[in-house]
């Protein structure tokens, strides 16, 4: 028994030193030459590791597009979520910017209203068109003041650009104004360049037709009517339209013009109604 | 419903909304859309149906203008009346009987108006020749648009009336 274990620790000696001997000498044999060519041993490794290298270079490229894929998706969640935050921003704004836009009109039509206010006396109503009528034979509209505002049947009814009308009916809370392009609304007019005297009437087309009460007066394209107040129902000075044509009457000698009304009846928002026995300063 | 819906809608936007605008900013004469409505609806539904619908449209009609309630209720209610009513008397198949009717209806509420209406008559007996020739315009829109307008409503109504079936029918298979 005690002669055995020598011999076995020499045989491991042995065993072990032939082993490291083999590997140096391995490495001396297959150390890096100065050649460009390569050693048969080294073409046998890299016969055997190029196609494991390949396949590993392969599925590291499969697990890289996986990964490509799940972020991607990841990603478009994220583009997704961040596209609607911005069409539900862009929405908003546009909805913003739309209502800016009809503040700005609303802000400049108010502001030609001031311009008028100083002209106007100091009992006037303020109101906004509710309807416009959908006739062809009757050209009105009502307006959101009624009764219990103060209006009146008789009221006079102006915009910021000129005459609008007269109230013809009124309920408690709302009132109809005749257009004065209604057939049956008279206006007693003064031409602003010379001061003739004049009376205007609703065509029922959108137009009014003036007359003036001297036969002898002059009359021309292009003059500006106002309101002249003799009548005691429309207060003095308010524009009323502009003379587009002028034509000869038949039958008489007295000449007719066709009057633009300064007012837009297809857009009128807001007006101002001037109670009865009011005068313009 | 939905399809009454959109009708309604588009009417009252139509007829109160844009053409007033158009009226006023052209200076012409615009298709009078409740005269139209009262002739289809007397065209398809008869002329009771006709009648109170337009006598319905008319007080609606005449409160936006503000004067006349019995007069365009008046008118309204003839219209749709006699649309229906020349419909029960017209050969049905022919081409032309929607035309005949818009025709009797809109000239039947054109000389009610003119008639009920003091103020449109010139004296001395004479008309107002703008007021009639208000009148024959608005006929001839009348007679031009309904007969298109019961087209279109009852290629409509088929199509949307066929949709509803067709969901019942699958509705009560899935049951």
């Amino acid at each position: 028994m005690e002669t055995a274990a020598p011999k076995r620790r020499l045989s491991r000696f042995f065993l072990l030193g032939g082993v490291v001997g083999v590997a140096l000498s391995l490495m001396l044999w297959l150390r890096p030459s100065a050649s460009a060519y390569v050693t048969k041993v080294e073409q046998i490794g890299v016969l055997i590791a190029a196609p494991i290298g390949v396949i590993i270079g392969r599925l590291s490229d499969a697990a890289e597009r996986v990964r490509g894929v799940f972020r991607l998706s990841h990603e478009a969640d994220q583009l997704r979520r961040e596209n609607r935050q911005l069409r539900r921003r862009i929405f908003e704004l546009e909805s913003e910017n739309r209502q800016l836009r009809r503040y700005m009109a609303e802000n400049y039509r108010l502001r030609r209203l001031l311009q008028l206010e100083p002209k106007l006396p100091q009992a006037h109503i303020a109101a906004e068109v509710i309807a416009v009528s959908p006739s062809n034979w009757v050209a009105s509209a009502v307006l959101n003041r009624g009764a219990k505002d103060g209006v009146s049947v008789g009221d006079v009814v102006v915009a910021c650009s000129g005459l609008v009308g007269q109230v013809m009916r009124i309920s408690q809370s709302s009132c109809v104004v005749l257009f004065v392009v209604d057939k049956r609304c008279g206006v007693g007019v003064r031409v602003k360049r010379n001061g003739a005297i004049g009376f205007v009437r609703g065509c029922g087309n959108g137009k009014c037709s003036v007359r003036l009460l001297d036969s002898n007066g002059d009359l021309r394209a292009g003059d500006e009517l106002v309101t002249s107040g003799l009548g005691e129902v429309y207060p003095v000075g308010i524009p009323v339209g502009k003379v587009v044509r002028v034509h000869q009457i038949e039958a008489s000698q007295t000449v007719e013009g066709i009057v633009e009304p300064f007012v837009k009846f297809g857009s009128l928002q807001e007006v101002f109604i001037i109670p009865q026995g009011k005068d313009v300063k | 419903m939905l399809f009454w819906a959109f009708a309604v809608t588009a009417f009252f936007s139509l007829a109160v909304g844009v053409l007033p605008k158009v009226r006023y900013d052209w200076h012409c004469v615009v298709p009078d859309l409740f005269i139209i409505t009262c002739i289809c609806v007397g065209l398809r539904k008869g002329s009771l149906n006709g009648a109170i619908v337009g006598l319905m449209l008319g007080l609606f009609q005449g409160s936006l203008v503000g004067a006349y309630h019995g007069q365009y209720g008046m008118s309204r209610l003839a219209a749709g009346f006699s649309a229906g009513w020349a419909r029960e008397y017209v050969l049905h198949e022919h081409w032309l009987m929607p035309f005949l009717c818009a025709l009797v209806g809109s000239a039947v509420c054109e000389v009610t108006m003119l008639m009920t209406a003091p103020q449109l008559l010139i004296s001395f007996g004479k008309l107002d020749i703008s007021a009639v020739a208000v009148a024959l315009v608005e006929t001839a829109y009348a007679v031009s648009i309904a007969p298109l307008v019961i087209l279109t409503v009852e290629r409509l109504h088929s199509k949307f009336s066929v949709g509803a079936s067709q969901r019942k029918q699958l509705s009560q298979l899935l049951a």
